[in-house]
């Protein structure tokens, strides 16, 4: 497993103690479980059949929602490729012992094709979970796994955005004009793209009727809401005392505008990355060249805003390689080669899309409204982009459309926007240098080194 | 149904109560209702615990104001 790896491995010693441990949680005082058959994968020949066991009903509900579900066929002769046992109501006591950062354990053991969970009752740990075995199982079929939502146009062309965790990958794939083939997990294999769940799990603060009509309608009954605060009967979306990572999931269906029967599309045209850049440094869009994709790919930048406390307005830089880093289990380069490999064998074009802060950094500027980057997005996807004339963004040598149909032209070079241009370009090389100093964990190769003169320079 | 215990034996799992595959949304949902009232009722008997215990300890107190002793 590589140094800087999200995963950490364990021995075999603790993986057996926190394996009896869940087994002995599940399996004491009679009690009833619940067992959820079901596949991770659209395409029949690569999927993954999972068995997931757990005593907490809305967990069972929470997979059914997620999971692509058996046909009553499929469930008779159904064998397990893969076993999950949540045991989310025990904790390991021995976890100074085993060297683990907590109580709380996610663990895997791919020779066993088993999972143990315990101590935590986030429903994502199963989905994400069974990500990152995918992850692992398709690239070495020479299949791309992806952290991204994928939708289809209306001529059929099929786009993917990749983004981590509110950069508006699930906003922007649910378009009223695309029909959705899914919203966080895909593969690309020789047929096109090919959505790994059956469900969307969307997060849910400050959710707009009107700013996100297809998630709101989504939520209806069989959805599932988590940590979300319920005042006078009616949800409060805008309450986050319990965390903001409020969601809801819900089983495909719910979207109305979705690929039908099976959620797969062909080879992506387009292939977007989401960044929101708390800086205000990035531009609202530029486009990529092969070189720049691989190392964007690779750094997977994004930003985290430090908070809301008065006073503090400084952003942090989040690098997540492939934009995915927790669930990659193999090499990042495996899966930007094999990204590349695929984008250029069909043509495919990249850019670069920050739904984050323009103006000025977080604090100072403000975030880009959502109907401008729909416009951009809409752009790339009808090609119209193409049609623009670009410029070039010093420091990071992005190139720039100087024109978006209905998007203030203003806004598509971000230093226009900031009152005191001296401090953009200081802000921007500060930035650069974080880009720069993440990406040397990629130049322990000839190929690193190379992709270094494709990012900022100063 | 068989082959499934069979399965979850050879994990370990052999000393279990009922089993719910692929349950329906209805039933998983009224699962969720159940324990949400086994829930209160633990609550509601936790609480009416609480209220004898601080009747027992009034009424300790009684003989102690009234003769100045303790009750044993």
């Amino acid at each position: 497993m590589r140094k800087s790896s999200d995963n950490k491995p364990i021995s075999h010693e603790v993986w057996n103690d926190l394996k009896s441990t869940a087994v002995k949680q599940l399996n004491a005082d009679k009690k009833n479980l619940y067992v959820i058959d079901c596949f991770a994968g659209a395409n029949e020949d690569t999927r993954l059949s999972i068995r997931f066991i757990m005593e907490v009903a809305w967990q069972a509900h929470f997979v059914k929602n997620m999971f692509i579900r058996p046909s009553e066929k499929e469930l008779k002769n159904f064998k397990a490729d893969f076993v999950v046992l949540n045991a989310s109501k025990t904790t390991n006591e021995k976890w100074k012992e085993h060297k683990l950062n907590s109580n709380v354990f996610v663990a895997f053991n791919l020779g066993e094709k088993m999972a143990v969970i315990g101590g935590s009752w986030y429903g994502g740990e199963m989905k994400k979970g069974i990500f990152s075995v995918m992850n692992y199982i398709l690239p070495l079929k020479n299949i791309a796994a992806m952290h991204c939502s994928a939708n289809i146009g209306k001529k059929g062309d099929t786009a993917i955005f990749f983004g981590l965790s509110g950069t508006g990958k699930t906003t922007l794939s649910a378009d009223p004009n695309r029909a959705l083939i899914g919203d966080d997990e895909h593969g690309w294999d020789d047929n096109g793209v090919f959505n790994f769940e059956g469900g969307c799990y969307a997060k849910t603060i400050d959710l707009d009727q009107e700013k996100e009509p297809d998630i709101y309608k989504a939520i209806k009954r069989d959805a599932l809401l988590e940590n979300v605060v319920v005042k006078d009967g009616k949800v409060d979306f805008a309450d986050v005392s319990k965390t903001k990572n409020t969601r809801v999931s819900y089983p495909i269906y719910h979207i109305d505008n979705i690929v039908k029967p099976i959620s797969k599309g062909g080879h992506p045209k387009n292939v977007i990355f989401l960044t929101a850049d708390a800086f205000g440094v990035l531009p609202p869009v530029s486009k990529l060249t092969k070189d720049q994709t691989k190392y964007h790919f690779l750094n997977g930048y994004t930003a985290k805003v430090a908070g809301t406390e008065r006073g503090i307005t400084e952003p942090i830089p989040s690098f997540s390689a492939c934009f995915g880093a927790a669930f990659l289990l193999l090499h990042p380069t495996v899966y930007s080669q094999e990204l590349v490999r695929k984008m250029e064998e069909h043509n495919s074009n990249a850019y670069l899309v920050n739904t984050g802060w323009i103006g000025g950094s977080y604090g100072i500027g403000k975030r880009i409204d959502l109907p401008s980057t729909r416009k951009i997005i809409d752009a790339i996807l009808d090609g119209s982009i193409n049609n623009a004339d670009f410029e070039k963004l010093d420091i990071f040598n992005l190139n720039i459309p100087k024109h978006i149909n209905g998007v203030n032209a203003n806004l598509l070079n971000p230093r226009n926007l900031w009152e005191d241009k001296e401090k953009y370009d200081e802000t921007a090389k500060k930035l650069a240098k974080k880009f720069i100093e993440n990406f040397k964990s990629f130049t322990d190769n000839e190929e690193g080194k190379r992709l270094v003169a494709a990012g900022p320079q100063l | 149904m068989e082959n499934l215990l069979i399965d979850l034996k050879k994990i370990g799992l052999d000393n279990i109560g009922e089993i719910y595959r692929n349950a329906s949304y209805d039933k998983l949902m009224k699962e969720v209702i159940k324990l949400i009232l086994e829930q209160l009722l633990l609550i509601q008997e936790f609480l009416l615990d609480v209220r004898l215990r601080i009747n027992i300890s009034l009424m300790r107190k009684v003989p102690q104001k009234i003769f100045g002793g303790k009750m044993k």
